[in-house]
């Protein structure tokens, strides 16, 4: 089946009005609400580390102790721009971007399944207002870039199974590598993506020369990112390991859950629901051989419990419900699929089968929020103002070579390095001020889960305070859909 | 009696030719940039070093760029002419037209049973093949060798007259001067065409538009795997025909066009003057020419195998005269820059500066850059950070750690694109290829000035005589 020609005028008209009401929305809801989240801070940081090269400030977060290069080099052309950097404009840009970009990968997608234009319009209405989709694409975290990157991963994957056309494979490969350096999830679900590749490989009925042209092909992009991603902790820090021997990995094992192997567990739990989608579809399908199609769905059968167990509680994102945005392309596969199957062969159904999904679509909209709600005048309950005590913090310990470790839960503070002169800027989206601090050496942001012990963290760890860890939040989970009367009304 | 040196088999004007490579007013503008360039690398070299730098380096970044999209719109857009089977069976012989072919010949015996077997081989009546071997009157070898294997009557041999330039283009244009075909196409000496290409030819121009007077089909080599040269030369040509080539034309942006299997409609080749026998690539020449009269040229999908040149001390002179043609060519299309800029448009434009002045600008200032990253790989000289302000080192890595990368990708994409999957893994040492396509450039490029028109003939043959030696 070949897909559709793209008509430019429809991509471009359904880009930029995607994009214009994300970055609006965006605007309003982190200058009236204040979801402001960190990845600015510490993407921009990083890019005016690796570009100035200053060795005073150094500085990483430990939720991304791996350090991925592609959301720093995003942002790189507008860190030249102070104004957009300052007050979380350049982070709005971006992750409005990226969301925009998903939809329109959707609507590729949805265009190879040959839907007509009623039902396409409808199901990207719903994409475009899926509240996950929404939240991440406004609210300026490198979910927004790592969505689309893994939507167009599982899109074209799919489509290759289904064409077997080089140039479906190739997307794919392009796809998966910048998904790989966007987080590490995205390592991960690379990793499992080229163990998936080989194995399409060994069951296609190719010569031993197109399967190890074809292993090549996805394999060494993968690699050489990776390899990039070592070179970009080597410019920076001056360690190809940074990652795995950096102080920030040492402080993350401990704020992780308890160890490194557990660590990985966590990452590995993510896989699943790569494997879900996959099994899901296969199980559903007539697409695959019979071999592949039982392959997928011993994984799928081993992903659901493993899913639902490593489950994280609090309904973060790194949770099931990261599913979410992926459920359409799911739901894509699953439609056009279910065709083969003789009960869906009557004239109509096909109809019917697609209502049934898009019901399914909305009803998932009732699921928690991966949102971890912070509301200022509770958090100002325990101290006065939060932010000023961060920056008198910072104020009387940045001086010298001190590591400076704050912990904090969800979106509350953002802050970027200067240029040239290792001054540290701190901008308190409080009260719009940005304040200036002479030499930091090394600021780390530490991202935890919720409720872990820290000063136990700090004092583990030599010469660090515990007095940025003195932050109160509120943790709440809301169901998706009042996002909207959260940006709206608040 | 004949003079050496009279001009003979040139129907372009001097402005239009390599023959005056630069123009007074290209001449005038240099002599002013030469001494202003050297006064700032002797009196401001750290301003001079950062300002070149930022050019080349932003030129990296573009031309980067273009390549990836040029990829994409291969990948994205069907542009060579497809001609299906039906299509073929459905053509009847009495209603196909004359067609000439051209076959310039200089000292290849090695491979002139191969010629004509393969000319024999075309599905295509006999009678409406104008077929003539080109050869020089010096070139008792070949003359000899074409009277040795009884050439079939519908052969001609075209002896040319004495004169300069001594050149295949000038060849081709007394070739063409006798031509009696609807449509023409080049042959070189060592090529074998796919023998449906003629009628397929026939079919796509008659699917094309009028303003279509050429079409290209495919190049490949038919000793892909003989060493480790050839096997790089085939992933070049794999990139470059079957998807760089193909992208081009789908955005209807000029094609340069390949040395062979060119296939014109006879008039609008003799209305634009044939060839630029002055020019050492003047295939290349052409496709931006015919492209600047408002003609087109448009890739079928029909392959032509040629012979990669096996021999490093063959291949060498084979690529300095492309690079040296290439420049020949930039040079000569920009005597008048606002004419072409007209004639071709803005974006157009572009397309010309990146492919024709990116190509041998890239070779010729990559060995600079290697060096400079081999000395900071090994001596961390710190003087050359002050080289690398932030702009022109964030572009620069870019370019250095994505763009090395993304040509590796896309030459073992060529190969695999083109179904030699074997071939795939040499791709990941293309590097290499870079080196000896850069010594290339610069021999080309020091002969442009020392011997402007001085044509490198490729020998061929060596396949063939490896052939013999293993079956004696």
């Amino acid at each position: 089946m070949k897909t559709e020609k793209p008509d430019f005028t429809e991509q471009c008209l359904l880009f930029s009005g995607v994009f214009t009401l994300f970055i609006v929305l965006a605007r309003y809801s982190s200058s009236y609400t204040g979801y402001i989240t960190e990845d600015l801070a510490v993407r921009t940081g990083q890019f005016l580390d690796l570009v100035f090269r200053n060795p005073g400030i150094k500085q990483s977060i430990i939720g991304s102790i791996w350090f991925p290069p592609l959301p720093v080099i995003i942002r790189a052309p507008f860190a030249l721009l102070p104004f957009t950097v300052n007050p979380s404009f350049l982070n709005n840009i971006v992750s409005s971007f990226f969301g925009a970009g998903t939809v329109l990968l959707f609507n590729h997608f949805i265009k190879a399944w040959h839907w007509d234009r009623l039902s396409r319009t409808f199901l990207l209405f719903l994409i475009v207002f899926n509240p996950f989709l929404l939240f991440i694409s406004i609210t300026g975290t490198d979910l927004s870039v790592f969505t689309f990157f893994f939507t167009g991963t599982v899109g074209y994957f799919l489509l290759w199974l289904k064409d077997d056309e080089m140039r479906h494979f190739t997307s794919m490969v392009f796809f998966i590598s910048l998904m790989a350096i966007t987080k590490v999830e995205g390592l991960f679900y690379g990793i499992i993506l080229i163990f998936s590749i080989a194995v399409m490989l060994f069951c296609k009925k190719y010569n031993y020369s197109k399967k190890e042209s074809y292993l090549l092909l996805s394999l060494s992009p993968v690699l050489y990112l990776l390899f990039i991603w070592s070179l970009f902790n080597w410019f920076i820090f001056g360690d190809w390991l940074y990652f795995i021997r950096g102080v920030p990995f040492h402080i993350s094992r401990l704020s992780f859950p308890e160890t490194f192997f557990a660590g990985t567990l966590f990452s590995l739990r993510d896989i699943f629901h790569y494997i879900y989608i996959i099994g899901a579809v296969s199980l559903f399908s007539g697409i695959f051989k019979k071999r592949i199609s039982l392959i997928f769905l011993f994984f799928f059968i081993i992903a659901v419990p493993f899913s639902v167990f490593f489950t994280e509680p609090d309904g973060g994102y790194n949770s099931v419900f990261s599913l979410i945005p992926v459920i359409p392309v799911g739901l894509f596969m699953l439609l056009e699929n279910t065709s083969c199957f003789c009960c869906f062969k009557k004239e109509g159904s096909i109809k019917k089968t697609r209502m049934f999904l898009l019901i399914l679509l909305l009803l998932s909209y009732l699921f928690p929020a991966p949102l971890n709600i912070i509301r200022r005048e509770i958090a100002g309950q325990k101290k006065s103002s939060v932010s000023s005590e961060f920056i008198q913090y910072i104020r009387e310990f940045s001086t010298g070579n001190r590591i400076i470790v704050t912990g904090y839960k969800g979106y509350i503070l953002t802050y970027y390095t200067g240029k040239k002169d290792n001054i540290l800027h701190v901008f308190d989206f409080y009260t719009e001020n940005i304040y200036r601090v002479k030499e930091p050496s090394f600021l780390l942001v530490a991202e935890p889960s919720a409720g872990k012990d820290w000063d136990g963290i700090y004092s583990r760890y030599k010469g660090i305070d515990n007095q940025g860890a003195d932050f109160t939040l509120l943790e709440k989970k809301i169901p998706l859909w009042k996002i909207y009367r959260l940006i709206i009304l608040k | 009696m004949e003079d050496k040196n009279e001009i003979k088999g040139q129907f372009i004007g001097d402005t239009e030719s390599a023959k005056q490579i630069l123009s007074a007013r290209q001449l005038t503008v240099l002599a002013i940039l030469i001494p202003l360039f050297i006064y700032a690398w002797f009196y401001k070299p750290d301003t001079a070093f950062v300002c070149f730098n930022f050019f080349a380096t932003f030129f990296y970044l573009v031309f980067m760029l273009y390549k990836v999209s040029l990829i994409i719109s291969a990948g994205s857009r069907s542009s060579p002419i497809r001609v299906s089977k039906e299509e073929l069976d459905a053509l009847v012989d009495e209603q196909l037209p004359v067609y000439t072919i051209l076959v310039p010949l200089y000292k290849e015996t090695e491979v002139l049973r191969q010629i004509v077997s393969s000319i024999q081989k075309i599905d295509y009546p006999p009678d409406k093949m104008d077929i003539k071997f080109l050869l020089e009157a010096d070139d008792r070898e070949t003359i000899e060798a074409c009277k040795k294997i009884l050439l079939p009557p519908s052969f001609q041999i075209v002896m040319m007259p004495e004169g300069i330039p001594r050149t295949k283009p000038r060849a081709c244009n007394l070739g063409l001067s006798l031509a009696k075909g609807r449509y023409t196409v080049i042959f070189d000496a060592e090529d074998i065409p796919e023998p449906d290409q003629l009628k397929k030819s026939v079919i796509g121009f008659g699917k094309s538009s009028d303003n279509v007077i050429c079409i290209q089909a495919k190049l490949n080599f038919y000793n892909q795997r003989q060493n480790l040269l050839t096997r790089w030369f085939t992933l070049e040509y794999s990139m470059w025909f079957d998807l760089y080539l193909p992208a081009l034309g789908s955005i209807d942006a000029p094609i340069p066009l390949g040395g062979t299997s060119n296939h014109f409609r006879t008039d609008k080749l003799k209305e634009l003057g044939g060839w630029d026998a002055f020019n050492v690539t003047e295939d290349c020449d052409l496709g931006i020419r015919l492209y600047r009269c408002g003609y087109r040229t448009l890739m079928l999908d029909s392959t032509t195998w040629e012979e990669a040149c096996s021999n490093l001390r063959y291949w060498l002179p084979q690529r300095s005269r492309w690079v040296k043609g290439y420049i020949q060519t930039y040079l000569v299309h920009l005597k008048h820059p606002f004419l072409l800029l007209t004639q071709m448009g803005i974006g157009k434009v572009c397309h010309f500066h990146l492919l024709i002045g990116g190509m041998f600008f890239s070779l010729l200032i990559n060995p600079f850059y290697w060096l400079l990253l081999s000395i900071w790989v090994l001596i961390r000289w710190q003087l050359m950070s002050a080289f690398f302000p932030p702009v022109i080192f964030m572009m620069g890595a870019i370019c250095l750690l994505l763009g090395n990368f993304t040509f590796i990708y896309t030459s073992a994409l060529g190969a695999a694109h083109r179904g030699y999957y074997d071939l795939v893994k040499y791709a990941f040492l293309i590097p290499f290829y870079w080196v000896i396509m850069s010594m290339g450039a610069w021999k080309g490029f020091i002969q442009l000035i020392a011997r402007p028109f001085y044509w490198e003939k490729t020998k061929h043959g060596f396949f063939q005589t490896g052939i013999k030696k293993s079956e004696n």
